[in-house]
């Protein structure tokens, strides 16, 4: 039984991009369906480390140096329209959170001042505040629970958008509790949907969810996206035990000035000041001794914090989290010396953030009308490499901009009709995927993909790995049509939502690795092995792939720089 | 409820693989959960979600679980384990684990629970932040950042026996997520009236804190949120006489033989009914002729000097216990003294009365201190008393700021099973042939040190202690006798009454006197402490 239901706006993921978006067009008086396929503020925005940058609160500083700070980390492929509205509304952005309940860290005098805030690698002055993520993710909950025009879908899988010519007119779903098919139909709809880092699990950073339903669905919908190549691996992430794998340490500010790095042979590959250092800049330093296999028994790199106990800002640093038990797992799995910097900590890179990802104008429109992407969702305005606590601000101040600028026309304007032809046939696409009765449970497809991605499409990459890569997702994609086995449950199947999942991940991983197949420099987060150097001369563009004629086509944009 | 004696869950290193069951349960298509086994490969340090997901990988993927963050950041991966809410990304699996969904939460399919039902609270009492500008100076009080720690695994909801989905009661929960908005210095509204009606149905019995990942002990702080409606509200004549038993005491027991056959008609059940609000079907205690039971130790040879604190209910309603408390401990050989200060003020702090319980606490931990630092250690009967003098005392009062002086202060069966654990305890018992059952009070439970006195009683040969017992009695310390919270306490009693109708024993024991009465009240079950047991075996 599909059940149909009409709406001014739909806002697919409900993490930080999405609910602002949401609250904010439903205070405008648009009827708003916020769909999540787990809970309202359940994804990333929950387990993120939960800082925020500001445009500037310290002398000297201002939205305009921090737009400097993120094209120069972003390594010149950034959107400067894009960077210059998250630079410019960063502080607004950090207003509405706090509006919300959320409470950030303040100075010893209970100030919100320059004092409480942290200066993050690659950011020239200290503008990041800190607080607890899922204070954050509580926040908009509670908002969004009390908003009257909001009506919430949790545990919806959104697997289509609705496509009517060149207007995207709402939305195909699956209710995971009954698998009952939800038809939401909207005059605009909202990706905020997140990223795709479960692509490499264990080797992640992220959380369950973040399999790329955006991208994929976007991709399926003819929408351009862009920098597809740019995953950012987080450089210090834990490396064992294996169920601790992949989960996120801290920022390279972490190292603090006197924090080193040494490889598996004993040699210290970095000595001083990584904690100035962008993310990227730090994983490209392990990313060389990785490929080299100068590694520890873990496959990373020691961390050496010893060197930070004699000073005042890092014994703050780590009083501070000591107090909320951040590192609480460093006790358990390395030990009470690790925790207290006496031992140093196996560090290995993480896949953590999709720089990439649906391409967006400067009001967050995609190459499709009636269709807006947001946060990490959305792709350009990180370019090479994203600075830390800026996709926390990028997530507020896109969202609060899909909100006000669709309250501004979506009264006025007539809903699109979706033929019931379009619903039938995508509804019996569903229905097919229950109780197919191939040799291979998804589950299993799932790991072979990641472990494909981790080992071919990760922090190091080189042609003929990114090549061997795509035969291999097209003997995939061929198993995923004909060999699966999935369950007939009708009570939150699991096989089917690993297996619309798995689709939607190698819709991502296709792009990532063609994408990075066609990048011939490194810059950034993209390395490549045979194509070690930055190449400005040739490659200050950015990629945008495709579908056009049912294949995946990739195409070039030459950045425009202004002033910089 | 557990039948038999799974004892301590030792750590099971050095094996190949261990076996674990796992809930399985279709709403459906299944009438019943049921418990499958699965075997899993032992990992060095590995967690439940790591098991969960080899059993998904490898075994079957229809097994439907939450998890999100793998480490303590996201709260969806609580189930129980081994009966007792926990973390599954931070728990370490061993052999013989059993995975069981949570309590009192719709469930979805085998360990996962709805969540969505949640919501509804959040709107119903408006729970949204509200302030009309940031302020420039904020600084949040202590319970603020306490408060925050939580982060909604939900433990506490299967843990709560007030809670239920299909009443009007967020359980703990709910109550945390006013808090926070009540401690944020912020927030404009200060829901003071939604906080009243959240504390009508809290019953104080601490079961939230037990498996809180967290630690945000959050009945610390229904504690301090009760005192501040008290302090708003008047007291009827009946609250001030039920927070004051020592007083009751005195002025009941010596005219007691008279009082006792006066309660036991229904007519003057029916007036105090009507006049005092105390409903005529809940239990009434018993009161004796309140003799003093302090004394002075008999001086001994061994090392230990233990001084009894003589509670209210010792003096005035059972003092058989009291004596037979001491009868053992000087049996064992301990130079135990007796002494009563009066009233340990739980009933203040049942009531929100913190500022008379204050008085009680300052009062009472005096002549704690003094007989600590003579070389004493503390051990009360009951395990109220003790709760609130170990907990509530440095918690809520400030109290016993020493480290050490916590940790001289014992529950009764706790204390004898560390003498027996130390070789020191005289277990040449007599032979009790008799089937029993054991209640585990919840402040017993929440203070997280199993059941000692099951241990000792099974030491008894020929005593079966069939069943343990550990649901919420529902009496709440006094809640249980009072008109308008007489159904509350009923509805969340009724579970373990009709257990322990179930089991078809004649004697069920308990260190918690409000147990007592309500299992002889309404289970038509004798019920007595079980140092009565032991002291029978000693003679």
């Amino acid at each position: 039984m599909t059940k149909e239901f009409d709406f001014d706006v739909i806002v697919i993921g409900a993490g930080g991009a999405g609910c602002a978006a949401a609250i904010t067009a439903a205070r405008n008086g648009t009827s708003v369906a916020l769909v999540s396929k787990e809970g309202i503020g359940m994804g990333n925005t929950r387990m993120s480390g939960g800082e925020m940058s500001s445009s500037g609160v310290v002398d000297g500083d201002s939205a305009e140096v921090l737009k400097q700070d993120m094209m120069r980390g972003g390594e010149y492929l950034s959107n400067e329209h894009l960077v210059d509205i998250i630079a410019r509304n960063a502080s607004s952005a950090i207003r509405f959170v706090q509006g919300l309940g959320h409470f950030f860290r303040r100075d010893e005098q209970g100030r919100f001042s320059g004092k409480a805030a942290s200066r993050l690698g690659g950011h020239s002055f200290p503008r990041s505040f800190g607080g607890l993520a899922a204070s954050i993710a509580r926040a908009l909950r509670n908002a969004v629970a009390n908003t009257r025009s909001i009506s919430v879908f949790e545990d919806t899988l959104i697997t289509t958008l609705l496509r009517e010519g060149d207007e995207i007119r709402g939305a195909l779903g699956v209710d995971l509790k009954t698998s009952e098919c939800v038809v939401l139909k909207a005059k605009a709809t909202v990706l905020a949907t997140g990223g795709c880092g479960w692509l490499y699990y264990p080797q992640t950073t992220n959380n369950r969810t973040a399999t790329g339903e955006g991208y994929a669905i976007a991709f399926e919908a003819g929408v351009q996206l862009v920098d597809m190549e740019m995953v950012q691996f987080f450089p210090f992430a834990m490396n064992h035990p294996p169920h601790l794998a992949g989960t996120l340490l801290d920022e390279p500010i972490l190292a603090g000035p006197k924090g080193k790095l040494i490889n598996g042979l004993g040699e210290v590959i970095a000595d001083h000041d990584i904690n100035k250092m962008t993310r990227a800049q730090v994983t490209a330093l392990m990313a060389q001794e990785i490929s080299a296999g100068r590694t520890t028994e873990w496959g990373g790199l020691k961390l050496d914090l010893s060197g930070n106990l004699d000073v005042p800002e890092m014994l703050e640093f780590k009083r501070v989290k000591d107090e909320v038990n951040f590192f609480e797992k460093v006790r358990i799995a390395y030990g009470e010396k690790a925790f207290n910097w006496k031992d140093p900590w196996d560090v290995s890179p993480s896949s953590h953030y999709m720089m990439g990802g649906v391409k967006i104008d400067p009001h967050g429109h995609p190459s499709m009308k009636n269709l807006y992407a947001i946060g990490e969702a959305a792709g350009g305005a990180m370019g090479a490499n994203r600075l830390g606590s800026t996709s926390i601000a990028d997530i507020f101040v896109t969202g609060i901009e899909a909100g006000k600028e669709m309250s501004t026309w979506i009264k006025e304007r007539e809903k699109g009709k979706i033929s019931n032809s379009l619903i039938s046939r995508e509804v019996e696409k569903i229905e097919k995927l229950f109780g197919q009765k191939g040799p291979k449970r998804p589950i299993r497809l799932k790991r072979e993909l990641q472990k494909l991605m981790r080992e071919n499409v990760g922090i190091v990459r080189d042609g003929e790995r990114l090549s061997g890569a795509l035969s291999q997702i097209d003997r995939m994609e061929e198993e995923v049509e004909n060999a699966l086995s999935v369950s007939s449950i009708r009570r939150y199947n699991t096989e089917f939502l690993d297996t619309v999942e798995l689709k939607n991940m190698l819709t991502c991983a296709r792009m990532i690795a063609t994408c990075a197949l066609e990048r011939k420099e490194s810059r950034g987060a993209h390395l490549r092995l045979d194509y070690p150097d930055k190449d400005d001369d040739h490659w200050l563009k950015n990629i945008i792939i495709q579908k056009k004629e049912g294949k995946m086509e990739t195409s070039f944009s030459e950045i425009e720089i202004s002033e910089i | 409820m557990t039948h038999g004696t799974w004892g301590k869950m030792k750590g099971t290193r050095g094996m190949e693989e261990y076996t674990i069951r796992i809930s399985r349960f279709n709403p459906e298509v299944d009438d019943d959960p049921t418990l499958k086994e699965y075997t899993v490969p032992h990992v060095d340090q590995g967690s439940v979600i790591a098991a969960l997901t080899y059993v998904y990988e490898e075994i079957d993927s229809t097994l439907l679980f939450s998890y999100g963050c793998r480490y303590k950041l996201c709260g969806k991966c609580a189930i129980k384990i081994n009966g007792q809410p926990g973390l599954a990304c931070e728990t370490t699996l061993e052999d013989r684990m059993t995975l069981e969904p949570l309590d009192n939460l719709p469930v979805i399919r085998d360990l996962a629970v709805d969540r969505s039902g949640l919501l509804e609270p959040l709107r119903k009492y408006d729970l949204v932040y509200s302030a009309d500008h940031e302020p420039e100076v904020a600084l949040q009080p202590p319970e603020f950042s306490q408060l925050m720690r939580c982060n909604e695994c939900l433990s506490c909801l299967s843990n709560c026996p007030a809670y239920k989905e299909e009443i009007d009661y967020g359980g703990p929960f709910f109550g945390v997520k006013l808090a926070e908005l009540y401690y944020d210095i912020r927030d404009g509204k200060k829901q003071l009236s939604h906080l009243e009606s959240f504390l009508d149905q809290c019953i104080q019995c601490r079961q939230c804190d037990v498996n809180c990942p967290w630690d945000v002990n959050f009945s610390e702080i229904s504690s301090k949120i009760k005192g501040e409606v008290f302090k708003h509200k008047g007291v009827s004549v009946r609250d001030w006489l039920m927070s004051r038993p020592h007083l009751v005491g005195h002025l009941v027991s010596s005219v007691s033989s008279f009082f006792n056959s006066l309660v036991k008609k229904k007519s003057v059940r029916k007036i105090i009914d009507v006049l005092l609000r105390i409903d005529e079907r809940a239990p009434f205690p018993e009161y004796h002729p309140g003799k003093a039971l302090s004394r002075e130790a008999i001086e001994r040879t061994t090392k230990r000097k233990v001084a009894y604190f003589v509670g209210c209910f010792d003096r005035f309603n059972d003092p058989d216990t009291a004596k037979s408390s001491l009868f053992v401990l000087e049996e064992n050989g301990v130079e135990a003294t007796a002494f009563d200060p009066g009233c340990c003020g739980a009933p203040f702090i049942g009531l929100g009365d913190l500022e008379s319980a204050r008085n009680r606490a300052v009062a009472v931990s005096g002549e704690l201190e003094k007989l600590i630092n003579q070389g004493y250690d503390i051990v009360a009967s009951c395990t109220t008393c003790g709760a609130v003098m170990k907990c509530e005392y440095p918690l809520l009062f400030n109290q016993l700021k020493e480290e050490g002086a916590r940790t001289r202060i014992f529950n009764l069966g706790d204390y004898l099973w560390q003498m027996h654990e130390a070789g020191e305890l005289n277990t040449r018992y007599q032979e009790i042939k008799r089937r029993v059952g054991y209640q585990s009070p919840c402040h017993l439970r929440s203070q997280k040190i199993g059941t000692p006195f099951v241990d000792l009683l099974r030491l008894i040969p020929g005593l079966e202690v069939v069943a343990t017992f550990d649901k919420c009695c529902g009496m709440a310390g006094t809640m249980g006798f009072k008109k308008e919270r007489y159904e509350l306490s009923q509805r969340v009693g009724t579970p373990l009454i009709d257990e322990i109708r179930g089991e078809k024993l004649d004697l069920i024991l308990s260190d918690c006197a409000s147990c007592q009465m309500k299992i002889e009240n309404d289970a038509k079950v004798n019920s007595i402490h079980p140092i009565a047991m032991i002291r029978q075996a000693m003679q």
